[in-house]
């Protein structure tokens, strides 16, 4: 599926598809990861596309997917404060492990 | 202090005094939201629509269940058939363990950042968290009453009223059908009396005439008439002469004397 920043995308037809949500895939449907069976796992990962617009179209669309549920339902609660939490921390974990890791190296540590 | 619809900037402001009535932004007529609302459904909601696999979007109710505050109970419910009902909790703490084993996650002063963070909001979720729910539900409920609620009911109540007025109204004007028929009728009545007098006067002229023509032909044979008998008579009685009178006269006296003899006879 082609991503332009702030167009829709090509094979979106509002006739077929409705409401445009952009959490959805519009180009050509594929087999489910769930159901995909061994063997044909790597053709399965020979159909993904690994061009930046295309990772970047799937982030979008699973924060969109991610927000539809927990963050923009009629009456969220805390749980989707808590995934932004506990996923930034991750970042951070990620980012700043070097220095934290500094430590190590030392005697007596 | 600004109300919340105005914050959000969904409506447009009113006077300080104006309680919560909801102004919506004037952008569109009305036929023109209509005309608007039925193009946009003829294409979204058309014969090609994809239902099945592209369903209607919508907004659910509330976010999905949720065990521990933000871990999803459906991954506990995927990993139930293998590992029961310990099995992620297992699964965490042994995660833990093994990054407190190698070191990843150290006890040093940024740890406890973490037990201190979850463990104030557990407890302010303890304190306050209905308090919390109950004020964003009322919140909820207010912004949907002044949006949506409460102008449809008006509307209804209004169309309703209006009908009411409207069946009554027709009511009241029920009599006028007959009003006009008793008018045409009391019209009609009133035609065919001049006309029937105008008949009968129409009727009478005739006669009249036709009588006094009767009369005068009648007068004029009657004296025709009249003067023809006496203009014979008189005519008659001139030409009797005298000696004439004398035969008519023997004539008489022996036709008496006959009649006489005859009874004479038959005595």
């Amino acid at each position: 599926m082609t991503y332009e920043p702030g167009k829709y995308p090509k094979e979106y037809n509002p006739k077929v598809h409705g409401p445009y949500h952009p959490g959805r895939y519009y180009g050509k449907p594929d087999v489910p990861f769930g159901d995909v069976k061994i063997g044909d796992l790597g053709g399965w990962i020979s159909r993904r596309k690994f061009t930046p617009t295309a990772v970047w179209g799937a982030i979008h669309r699973t924060f969109w997917n991610w927000s539809g549920r927990w963050m923009n339902a009629r009456s969220p609660g805390f749980a989707p404060i808590g995934h932004i939490i506990m996923l930034s921390s991750a970042y951070y974990f990620l980012v700043m492990y070097k220095d934290r890791s500094y430590h190590r190296h030392c005697k007596y540590h | 202090l600004m109300r919340p619809l105005q914050m959000i900037g969904l409506c447009r402001s009113g006077c300080a005094e104006e309680p919560l009535r909801y102004i919506p932004p004037k952008s569109f007529t009305k036929e023109q939201r209509m005309e608007q609302w039925e193009y946009v459904n003829s294409i979204y909601f058309g014969p090609e629509r994809d239902m099945k696999n592209f369903p209607n979007p919508s907004q659910p109710e509330s976010s999905p269940a949720v065990r521990v505050g933000i871990i999803p109970a459906s991954w506990f419910n995927f990993l139930y058939p293998k590992t029961g009902v310990t099995g992620p909790f297992a699964l965490g703490g042994g995660l833990a363990l093994f990054m407190l084993s190698k070191e990843i996650m150290v006890i040093d002063h940024y740890f406890w950042e973490i037990p201190s963070f979850w463990g104030a909001v557990w407890f302010v979720n303890h304190k306050f968290g209905h308090q919390i729910r109950n004020y964003f539900d009322s919140q909820l409920k207010l912004k949907k009453e002044i949006i949506y609620s409460r102008p449809i009911n008006q509307m209804k109540a209004n169309c309703e009223e209006a009908i009411r007025f409207c069946e009554k109204k027709i009511e009241e004007t029920e009599t006028a059908t007959h009003l006009y028929l008793a008018k045409k009728e009391n019209v009609e009545l009133q035609l065919e009396a001049a006309y029937r007098q105008r008949l009968l006067a129409a009727y009478q002229e005739v006669k009249k005439r036709l009588d006094y023509e009767t009369a005068r032909s009648d007068l004029v044979r009657k004296f025709e008439q009249d003067h023809m008998v006496d203009w014979i008579e008189s005519n008659v009685t001139k030409s009797i002469t005298p000696q004439q009178e004398q035969e008519s006269i023997q004539s008489c006296i022996r036709a008496l004397k006959k009649l006489a003899a005859k009874e004479n006879v038959s005595k």
